[in-house]
């Protein structure tokens, strides 16, 4: 693994890396019009909470935020797939 | 007092079996697969497809996380969260926890090829081998960045979703694939950081 072979700053620098290629690719499902604004708004709202703990847990000494920024990725991910099926079923209300 | 004896082997044996399939994570699976379905189409999800193809994905997942089971049982004794895993500690051979893994794989792909459509069987069999055996038995083991890899199996779930109800694969189902392969990292690795002694 990551910070067993290569420590613990690399690997959040690699997390910092893939949190703002998630930002771009989570905006894909509106601009390529499979979802609307509603999904927009939930994707760009989730995912500046997630930055934020991306960005706490670079910034902090070792592993104290890193189970934080963990149990959140799980809620973004559920959040993400709410406003998917809300957006889905409300978008055209 | 044998056949007493015997029941607690048989109901032992039970659990040990449903413990390895990873019933947490199948359930999972089975939840965001539901979601590429329900993405899928504007009107209702019409039942056969979506009560089989849940039901097939669910034991390819089943499946995947047996033969996971077996090819890391050595790995497994080595650390404390999976010390305890029935095939790790030997009570349950691995000759067992394959022919299960393996009869799980086979009815998984029979349900879906006659009774879902045979494009997803063949996607949901590839993850499964792209899960057990390239990423468990090779990448986890030999590169830095096994996460992003084994990050592809585990966004399979809702595009097999989507092509169990549509039939083909659609730019909407290969980007909620996309999301959740880029997910994967920012997930995992603050966890692996938080272990990374084990």
């Amino acid at each position: 693994m990551l910070p067993v072979t290569r420590g613990v700053e690399v690997t959040k620098r690699w997390v910092l890396f893939y949190m703002f290629v998630l930002l771009g690719v989570s905006v894909l499902p509106y601009t390529t019009g499979m979802s609307g604004l509603l999904y927009l708004a939930g994707a760009l709202g989730l995912g500046s909470g997630f930055l934020y703990h991306v960005v706490t847990l670079f910034r902090t000494d070792g592993d104290s935020h890193s189970m934080a920024t963990f149990k959140y990725s799980i809620w973004y991910l559920y959040g993400l797939f709410f406003f998917l099926l809300a957006d889905h079923y409300l978008g055209n209300l | 007092m044998t056949e007493i004896a015997g029941s607690m082997v048989g109901t032992a044996h039970w659990r040990h079996y449903l413990a390895i399939c990873k019933p947490r994570i199948v359930t999972l699976i089975c939840f965001t697969a539901v979601v590429g379905m329900l993405l899928s189409t504007d009107g209702l999800v019409p039942w056969q497809p979506f009560v089989f193809g849940i039901i097939g994905i669910g034991l390819a997942a089943s499946s995947a996380a047996s033969i996971n089971h077996v090819i890391d049982q050595r790995i497994d004794t080595l650390m404390d969260r999976t010390r305890s895993r029935p095939v790790a500690t030997g009570q349950l051979s691995t000759a067992a926890a394959l022919t299960w893994a393996f009869s799980l794989a086979i009815i998984s792909m029979l349900v879906l090829a006659l009774l879902v459509n045979p494009l997803v069987a063949a996607l949901t069999f590839a993850s499964l081998i792209g899960y057990a055996v390239i990423y468990t038995a090779f990448l986890k083991r030999t590169t830095h960045h096994n996460i992003e890899l084994g990050g592809f199996a585990g966004a399979a779930p809702p595009l097999l979703g989507w092509v169990a109800i549509t039939g083909q694969v659609e730019l909407p189902a290969v980007l909620l694939f996309l999301i959740i392969s880029v997910w994967t990292p920012p997930h995992f690795w603050p966890l692996a950081i938080k272990r990374r002694d084990d």
